[in-house]
């Protein structure tokens, strides 16, 4: 055994240890008020921590916090460790196959965290609640001692926790902690609100109060649950209506779907918003939508083009606006759509634009969509090399594509990326 | 005011007896109204934020969520002023949406329907579940049943002006509304209830606290609301793709899935089923796209079900679109699945009526088609052509074409 994992189980069983002796001191020494409470509060600690889920931005979220935070304004101390203790945790852990020590040390650190949470509350004036201190005028005076015992709560649960994952990962623990504490911080106040409006209604109102507030949550989760769900439906079904409409050209097959990559490393690189990012994504996997209402017979066309054929070509930026025009979720990408053909230095159609006035976006789809035409094999001639193409790209940098693009591009996109996405393609195709 | 005009009489009815209604309403309710407070102006704002940040159903029409705070407010403050917060905040709400492209026309009338729903059932709401006695279970219980019983009463008359509005059968839209956002209002019930509970104890506090709950859960509705409806708009984009192809098909796609989901209903299908027929209709010609012109009509069937069959979420579909224009091209299979028959006669009649033909001509010719439509199929198909709705949207469309023609 390493020395690193003696220390990490040390540190384990000292946590689980302290917790547990320091509930049998609180537990022996506080009476038990309000059984009913306990026991609907680890339900719905229980309840809250299995039905945990995944917000779009902010990460998971588990209302665990709110109940034990409530458990400890309305059941006092000893109450609030018993609904720590079989709530929280341990359901999750066995369920995650964690070991013996994991899920020991977990119930020792609620325990604690709970307590000293208690220890800092009664010490600033804090008193367990019930309908005649709610009632009573000067109630509002306890929130400053309500929000510092619950920052001491959530402090002493991540502390101890960072400690366990900066063992494990060898990392810094100052590092961890504070990633911890900045990740939370808004779930945090909310959870804290929350556990303090749900004590309130539970002392007003007995546990019939509860469900005024469990009902609405499991609603929301519901309804965000169906949101991600067709989130996800809807992504997969643009990637794949495009792929399936480009397969009957093997010279574009998969096309699409490797400039978006591209576009995503690159919106990546550059440091875009999670959001902007998708959005790059989805303007890339259309961007040639409009080619959809080119009649096949130009498309597929072997010889040269006349001036006519050559110009319903050039109209497939302005045929994928009007297609795109109404969809109101992608209303966004409409302008990367329209510009991809167009240049730096006004070269470019369907308007001529040149510099600023074409979109940062629209810069870098154009630059994507060039290099993925050059890396793969076309009707007259076969794929250029990674090598050949970002010569090409510095050669027309300035000219045809943006300069300070061009150079984050080849920063990002590696040879192995190109050569693993058209593997891919080809995968597919076969 | 043109706009408003044109809607049908049954609606300007509707509009003019909802005015009518509320003047005797306010001028009955004024001795009563009292001095409003500071409650007053905070659920006027509350309306006002809740409002004119609305989600927005498939139609474009606002679904405002915020029966929370309508439930608070009847509890909490007097009738009359919980009418007047709703009709104020709630009317200044519509006009911000209204700023950014809504109906005014259709706003007024929603504004003089809530207001009277509200005023009905703060009436309730004081005489059943006074505040003071709130915090018994039986008149938590209480307030709950009123609380559902308002919401099942808004929307009703919300689909009413809704349905006479776009002249849907009332029934259908009340139970698709109620299937999207009742469970969602019923949450928002809890919340307006819990906001008065927390009243008797912290004053305004529970609104406070609780408001940031209510948008919270209002804004996964309007994400999903988004998504849903960019979903079907990317299908609709993809039919009008394929009728790129032709110049003659304009607009075909979205009649035929208009024929066919009328169709599935009268046949008895519901729910998903109808989705799933409402899809497959509008990519029937998906497969012509990237398709030569004079190509026989099962290639492009054939191409059409691959391209659907490829994505999981329409794969479902994939049969309906191979078969929509018989088994030709392959083997038939030993029964024709129905979405199949379904939008191929929808295909046929829509075919028919742009040609110019009448609703009469039409009907003639669905009992020729039985046998290759099956007689059921057939006659629920001639059922739709016949209502009265449907004819305005297809033949009036038809006839002005041949007379042009004509011309």
């Amino acid at each position: 055994m390493a020395p690193s994992d003696v220390r990490l189980r040390a540190y384990l069983l000292a946590v689980a240890l302290c917790g547990l002796s320091s509930s049998a001191i609180v537990l022996m020494n506080n009476p038990l008020a309000r059984a009913e409470f306990v026991v609907l509060l680890s339900a719905l600690t229980f309840l809250a921590e299995w039905m945990a889920f995944e917000l779009p931005t902010s990460g998971s979220v588990s209302l665990a916090f709110a109940m034990n935070y409530a458990a400890l304004l309305v059941c006092g101390p000893a109450g609030a460790t018993l609904v720590a203790i079989a709530g929280s945790g341990v359901v999750q852990d066995v369920r995650a196959g964690k070991g013996k020590d994991a899920i020991a040390f977990n119930v020792g650190q609620l325990a604690l965290s709970v307590q000293a949470a208690w220890l800092v509350y009664g010490r600033l004036g804090g008193v367990v609640l019930s309908r005649s201190v709610v009632s009573r005028g000067d109630y509002l005076t306890l929130l400053p001692a309500v929000l510092l015992s619950a920052a001491v709560l959530h402090l002493v649960n991540a502390s101890l926790v960072a400690v366990v994952i900066s063992l494990r990962t060898a990392g810094s623990f100052f590092a961890v902690w504070q990633s911890m504490l900045g990740h939370y911080i808004a779930s945090f106040v909310t959870l804290t609100l929350l556990g303090f409006v749900l004590a309130q209604l539970l002392v007003l109102t007995g546990v019939p109060g509860a469900l005024l507030l469990v009902v609405p949550f499991v609603i929301a989760r519901q309804v965000f649950q169906v949101y991600e769900q067709m989130t996800r439906a809807y992504s997969e079904t643009v990637r794949s209506l495009v792929t399936a409409l480009e397969a009957k050209d093997a010279y574009t097959r998969g096309h699409s779907v490797r400039v978006a990559a591209y576009c995503r490393s690159l919106g990546e690189g550059a440091g875009l918003s999670g959001g902007h990012v998708n959005r790059l994504e989805y303007g890339a996997l259309l961007h040639d939508i409009g080619k959809l209402a080119i009649s096949n017979d130009i498309l597929g066309k072997p010889g040269r083009l006349t001036k006519g054929e050559f110009e319903e070509i050039q109209g497939h930026p302005d045929s994928g606006r009007e297609l795109l025009a109404g969809i109101d979720f992608l209303s966004d990408i409409i302008p990367m759509v329209l510009q991809h053909h167009e240049r730096i230095d006004g070269s470019g159609y369907p308007t001529g634009c040149e510099g600023d006035c074409i979109s940062t976006e629209a810069r870098m789809l154009a630059i994507s969509d060039a290099f993925d035409a050059m890396t793969s094999d076309r009707p007259y001639r076969p794929a250029m090399s990674f090598a050949q193409a970002a010569a090409e790209l510095r050669d027309k940098s300035g000219s045809e594509f943006d300069e300070e693009l061009v150079e984050l591009f080849l920063d990002v996109i590696t040879p192995a990326l190109v050569r693993c996405l058209n593997d891919e393609s080809m995968q597919e195709a076969v | 005011m043109k706009r408003l005009l044109r809607a049908p009489r049954s609606h300007l009815t509707y509009s003019a007896l909802l005015l009518v209604l509320a003047a005797w309403f306010v001028a009955a309710a004024a001795p009563a109204i009292g001095r409003p407070g500071i409650g007053f102006g905070l659920f006027a704002a509350a309306f006002f934020v809740l409002q004119s940040t609305a989600a927005r159903l498939s139609g474009g029409d606002p679904l405002s969520n915020d029966e929370a705070v309508a439930v608070a407010a009847m509890m909490m403050l007097p009738p009359t002023q919980a009418a007047l917060a709703a009709a104020l905040g709630g009317g200044a709400g519509r006009l911000a949406l209204a700023v950014r492209g809504s109906r005014p026309g259709a706003s007024v009338t929603e504004v003089l329907r809530r207001f009277l729903v509200v005023c009905l059932f703060a009436r309730a709401f004081h005489v059943r579940v006074p505040l003071s006695s709130i915090l018994q279970w039986q008149q938590l219980a209480t307030a709950l049943a009123l609380g559902a019983a308002f919401v099942v009463v808004d929307y009703a008359t919300y689909c009413l002006e809704y349905s006479l509005r776009r002249n849907l059968p009332l029934g259908t839209t009340f139970i698709s509304l109620i299937h999207l956002a009742g469970g969602l209002a019923l949450g928002q019930v809890c919340l307006g209830v819990a906001i008065a509970v927390l009243s008797t104890s912290t004053g305004y506090m529970g609104l406070f606290l609780l408001m940031g709950l209510v948008l919270v859960l209002r804004q996964s509705f309007v994400l999903y609301l988004r998504i849903r409806s960019a979903y079907r708009d990317t299908i609709a984009a993809l039919a009008r793709a394929a009728e790129m192809q032709d110049p003659d098909d304009q607009g075909h796609s979205e009649r035929v899935a208009l024929i066919a989901v009328a169709t599935a209903r009268e046949l008895g299908l519901r729910g998903r089923r109808l989705e799933q027929v409402n899809y497959a209709a509008l990519l029937h010609d998906v497969g012509k796209i990237g398709l030569a012109h004079r190509a026989p009509p099962w290639r492009h069937a054939v191409r059409g079900a691959e391209i659907v069959g490829s994505v999981s979420f329409l794969a479902s579909t994939a049969p309906a679109i191979r078969y929509h224009h018989g088994a030709s091209g392959e083997a038939a299979p030993t029964r024709m699945p129905l979405d199949a028959l379904i939008i191929g006669l929808a295909d046929q009649v829509d075919r028919l009526s742009t040609a110019g033909a009448c609703a009469a001509v039409v009907t003639k010719a669905l009992d020729g088609l039985e046998d290759e439509y099956g007689p059921d199929v057939c006659r629920a198909a001639a059922r739709v052509v016949a209502r009265r709705d449907f004819a305005a949207r297809l033949f009036a469309r038809g006839t002005t074409r041949v007379e042009s023609a004509s011309a």
